[in-house]
């Protein structure tokens, strides 16, 4: 073999080094971009943490709630107490509150607006509604129409797609408005997608 | 023969080139950067708190528990009509446990597929959306309750994903996942078996990357839920 065959060898093996490790390479890149969010240590821990929080916080409420129950004087100021808690959550009562109004036109899929409503809960918010229809246990999850229409409790919903969500409207836009969140998943998704966000001091959701 | 021996020397270089220009400008995070060590003290962390969790968890269905015995002895005693209102109200929102025919669906990693390192593949994986995609089909069908692992799931309930952990109601979940459903057995698997709603699952149970398997159940129970309620900012018009 001459010198010359020996270095193209040497340098084709090289180069084959090189495709083999950037091919493994790009595979992890598609998969750590794929997913819903990057995989981040420090994300994991924060939201476990704040999590725990929020479930002391609730014992605290439970405990106390339990005292009350406990002693007759102030046990049925206990029970509406808690009435009045739960009827702001199962849907058959209307509810106002600070919160935000995004609307959004473009044909958006079943999927897209599953996402969409995760996560706003994810990001705390308390209530949901999307084109007036609020988001609660009774209510039944999304079709999809044949012509891709999403239908909702019997309705169609039809674009522009208003999302009304109540909670603490900054860190409701913050979340929103996260570079790779879900708005610029949407934007990707939907190309020439118009969306609008509103900071509103008062929102009203409708009984189911 | 110099010729073409220089021209192949500077096509290999140029394609090296490119390749190291592509892998120097990815912002992409290398997968096996951290110590032994650190990553060590993640475990740890993580196990701390996710003991730290199921023991808050369990203290809440307990205190709930209690808190359901004491309105019942309320009840019996002086007959507040209420009582049976917050009952309905607390069923509502996913505080009753619920059990019933319906169906227990099975959602798991490639037998091949890895969660840590840097074999990482997203398709062999289940993924948060595959989840989330499987809770509105059982809603769409009127089911009375669903639970992911034994986790309650409420409309509010975020299925969420950081990396490859799956978060549901902000808890740590690990696969294999047990969705159950409590309703219409026969609405819920003509949703299930309709591979247009979940064409992504479909796909990868068909090439083995995914294990999805349903089951009809004679008796599925649901437990009541055990996270936290916030409603401070919620107002109800009188």
């Amino acid at each position: 073999m001459t010198k010359k065959r020996i270095y193209i060898v040497i340098v084709v093996a090289i180069l084959g080094i090189f495709i083999v490790a950037q091919g493994r390479w790009f595979t992890g890149e598609n998969s750590v971009f794929s997913r819903d969010t990057q995989s981040n240590v420090f994300q994991e821990i924060t939201i476990l943490k704040n999590k725990n929080e929020d479930l002391k916080n609730e014992i605290e409420n439970l405990d106390s709630i339990l005292q009350q129950l406990k002693n007759q004087n102030s046990a049925l100021e206990a029970i509406e107490e808690e009435i009045e808690k739960y009827k702001k959550l199962n849907g058959e009562f209307p509810i106002f509150g600070s919160g935000v109004s995004l609307t959004i036109d473009a044909q958006l899929t079943t999927p897209w607006v599953i996402d969409l409503i995760n996560e706003f809960f994810n990001s705390g918010v308390q209530a949901v509604s999307i084109n007036g229809i609020r988001i609660t246990n009774n209510t039944a999850g999304f079709d999809t129409l044949p012509h891709g229409q999403i239908l909702l409790n019997g309705s169609i919903l039809p674009s522009p797609y208003i999302f009304d969500v109540i909670g603490e409207p900054s860190l409701i836009v913050d979340v929103l408005e996260l570079p790779g969140g879900i708005l610029d998943r949407l934007e990707r998704a939907f190309p020439g997608m118009i969306i609008d966000t509103e900071i509103r001091e008062i929102i009203q959701m409708d009984k189911i | 023969m110099k010729k073409g021996f220089i021209f192949i020397f500077l096509g290999v270089g140029l394609i090296v080139g490119v390749l190291l220009v592509r892998q120097l400008v990815s912002g992409t995070p290398i997968d096996e950067i951290f110590p032994v060590d650190e990553l060590q003290a993640k475990e740890d962390l993580f196990k701390d708190f996710l003991d730290e969790q199921g023991y808050l968890q369990s203290r809440i269905v307990s205190l709930r528990e209690q808190i359901e015995t004491a309105e019942s002895e309320i009840e019996v005693q002086s007959e507040i009509a209420s009582i049976s209102f917050l009952d309905d109200l607390k069923k509502d929102v996913g505080l009753s446990e619920i059990s019933g025919k319906g169906v227990e669906i099975l959602l798991d990693d490639s037998p091949f597929a890895l969660r840590e390192g840097s074999e990482v593949s997203d398709i062999d994986l289940v993924q948060a959306a595959d989840i989330r995609d499987i809770v509105n089909i059982l809603y769409a069908a009127n089911v009375q309750a669903i639970s992911v692992n034994n986790q309650r799931i409420i409309a509010t309930s975020p299925i969420s994903s950081v990396g490859t952990t799956i978060l549901i109601n902000n808890a740590h979940t690990a696969p294999p996942f047990t969705i159950s459903a409590v309703g219409d057995k026969d609405l819920i698997l003509q949703r299930l078996q309709n591979d247009s709603l979940l064409v992504s699952v479909f796909e990868r149970a068909s090439k083995n990357e995914l294990v999805f398997q349903v089951s009809v159940k004679e008796w599925v129970s649901i437990p009541i839920y055990n996270g936290d309620f916030k409603v401070n900012y919620l107002n109800l018009i009188n």
